[in-house]
């Protein structure tokens, strides 16, 4: 299965400097030039956490 | 370090002044500085010099703009295949917004949806009545002529501040288009791509020849992001667009091609295999052949290469997110031998890689799924934040902070760098060239008053015969139990038509069955092997009724 796609699996919320949100499994490393703006959790909660927060899909650099 | 000002990461040959940065409208006032009398577009007995294009296209821009229009928005372009429909297309981007073709085929349910999810701020349209269908609260602007008045007596005023002039306004990383592509919940996904995913997928590339002397088919439906490839490859490089009026009908096309001199078509594999079959001295007169959006079928590629040695024969493959192509494959004769042509490697700016279950490089000649990066990346899905960030994730082979997308599509890579297209990893079935995910239709069946259950299954060996099929429990209503005869029982359902009313044509099952409950395997999940068989084993005839389609399976 996809490491993106496993329900049963924990994942974290990236973020890069244009605001842009990424789901990324737990046990991989986060690539550079990504932040981690949620900890581990479920990939419902995490997914919740991005519709909560990236509320602009434009990168930031486009809106400033 | 991420890139801080004004671009994205995800271009990795990301600089100021690289030659992709660019918005299409400016690249396309270059062409029309450079060669103005030459001819951009034509259809039917249509025709508009680049001159003529850019000037109709500025006098609308100013018209869109003092209506309101901005940067950041979108505009819907409700019209007929034609020139004016390129003119509204650019006007739409000199004012600053993206366009979303909203395809007079579809039907008007669909239509309203499409309004609905992507927001235009003003649809353009030739009425009043064409637009107000549409239900949206968008402005309508006419097409009428400035000065002039429409038969709704609407006025083009062409007073308006004057029109943004290239990057001005609109920049590279401005969402240029939304195109719809099927989704797996049930509502479309709306791909916003920006001006540089198109820009960077005609400009620098040289899978196929750009230029002055090229003139290219427009054969593909204008929702699609082919129909970008065909309307923005010629107008980026000085060559010309001819429009195809209508739906693609070999014929015509033939008769085009000796017109207009076609140097150069982009078509679905699918009709690329049925011409091939019907009619392949369409190809005669051709330089360049594009064919994508199936697995191509290495008989038919052997047969166009051998009978047209001059013509350059590329099969490509690319998903909506990464527009059109990502990758590509020159067919040589000595490909005849292998068991699928490949799909070859990636663009210029497009990187793919080819990954396995912990986002490591699979080794050469082993299956891994696709993932894409680089210029041709979509933002992502409007509306759909969640959605973007589990197909669009952080790349740790790009450039800091850059993202590649998961195609869901599995593949194999050779020593070579020429990728092997495997296999589907997720649900998506192509139905004559367009991805649909059958659970989409699924959910607008089950919404039906009288559906209780919906599975919708592909059917058909190859891509040519490939349809959908739509299993159903219905409601048991005392009325329809009446009914004498099985088939006929149920023909009121007149599931064609309700389904035909909701979805694309493509997209509408050319068979319903009629089941009593859906097989299960022993641990619940849905049979579908069971279910095909039930199917398959049906009588000849027997309980269907013709002209519903409609067929019930106990």
């Amino acid at each position: 299965m996809n490491p993106f796609d496993d329900p049963e699996a924990s994942f974290v919320v990236l973020v890069n400097d244009e605001g842009q949100h990424s789901l990324w499994p737990e046990f991989l490393e986060a690539p550079a030039g990504w932040r981690i703006a949620r900890t581990a959790a479920s990939r419902a909660e995490c997914l919740e956490f991005i519709e909560r927060n990236w509320t602009d899909l434009r990168p930031a650099s486009l809106t400033a | 370090m991420a890139p801080d000002t004004g671009l994205n990461a995800d271009l990795p040959s990301w600089r100021p002044g690289a030659p992709t940065e660019r918005c299409l409208h400016e690249v396309f006032e270059e062409r029309a500085a450079a060669a103005p009398a030459a001819l951009a577009v034509t259809c039917g007995e249509e025709r508009l010099s680049y001159r003529e294009l850019d000037e109709r296209a500025d006098a609308l821009a100013r018209r869109l703009v003092a209506a309101g229009v901005r940067r950041g928005e979108l505009v819907g372009v409700h019209l007929e295949r034609g020139t004016e429909m390129v003119v509204a297309i650019l006007a739409a981007l000199k004012a600053g917004a993206g366009y979303l073709m909203l395809d007079r085929a579809f039907p008007v349910e669909r239509l309203r949806a499409m309004a609905e999810d992507a927001g235009p701020a003003v649809l353009l349209a030739r009425t009043a009545a064409d637009a107000d269908r549409l239900g949206t609260a968008a402005g309508f602007v006419p097409l009428a002529d400035p000065g002039g008045t429409d038969p709704d007596g609407h006025t083009g005023t062409g007073t308006g501040p004057a029109p943004p002039h290239g990057a001005a306004r609109a920049r590279p990383g401005d969402t240029a288009c939304v195109i719809f592509t099927s989704g797996s919940t049930g509502r479309p996904k709306v791909v916003a791509a920006p001006h540089r995913a198109i820009v960077g997928t005609v400009l620098g590339q040289h899978y196929t020849r750009f230029g002055p002397e090229t003139v290219w088919l427009q054969c593909a439906p204008v929702s699609w992001d082919a129909f970008a490839l065909e309307l923005w490859g010629p107008l980026l490089s000085g060559g010309a667009c001819v429009i195809h009026p209508g739906s693609p009908d070999p014929l015509r096309m033939e008769q085009l091609v000796a017109r207009h001199g076609i140097t150069t078509m982009n078509l679905p594999t699918v009709l690329f295999h049925v011409i091939m079959d019907t009619r392949p001295e369409v190809f005669a007169g051709l330089r360049d052949l594009l064919v994508g959006g199936e697995a191509l079928s290495p008989e038919h590629a052997a047969r166009v290469v051998r009978r047209f040695p001059r013509l350059r024969f590329v099969n490509g493959y690319g998903p909506v997110e990464c527009m059109v192509f990502v990758t590509t494959h020159r067919v040589a004769p000595s490909d005849a031998g292998r068991p699928s042509v490949p799909i070859g490697r990636e663009l210029a700016g497009k990187p793919v890689h080819v990954l396995d279950e912990r986002l490591r490089p699979v080794p050469d000649g082993e299956v891994g799924e696709l993932y894409a990066s680089g210029v041709g990346l979509a933002h992502g899905y409007l509306g759909r934040p969640g959605l973007t960030a589990e197909r669009f994730v952080a790349d740790p082979f790009g450039p800091p902070g850059g993202r590649m997308y998961r195609t869901g599509d599995l593949v194999r890579r050779y020593g070579d760098g020429v990728s092997e297209f495997v296999g589907r990893a997720d649900e998506q079935v192509k139905i004559r060239g367009a991805g649909v995910d059958p659970a989409e239709v699924e959910t607008v069946l089950a919404a039906h008053p009288d559906v209780t259950g919906a599975v919708v299954l592909a059917a058909g060996d190859r891509a040519e015969n490939r349809t959908l099929v739509a299993y159903l429990t219905i409601r048991q209503q005392p009325r329809r139990q009446a009914g004498h005869q099985a088939g006929a029982a149920f023909a009121d359902l007149d599931l064609r038509g309700y389904t035909a009313g909701k979805l694309p044509d493509f997209m509408v099952p050319s068979r319903f069955v009629i089941v009593d409950s859906f097989p299960r395997t022993h641990n619940g999940k849905l049979d579908r092997t069971a279910l095909v068989e039930l199917d398959a084993g049906r009588p000849h005839g027997g309980g269907q009724d013709a002209g519903s389609g409609i067929q019930r399976r106990t």
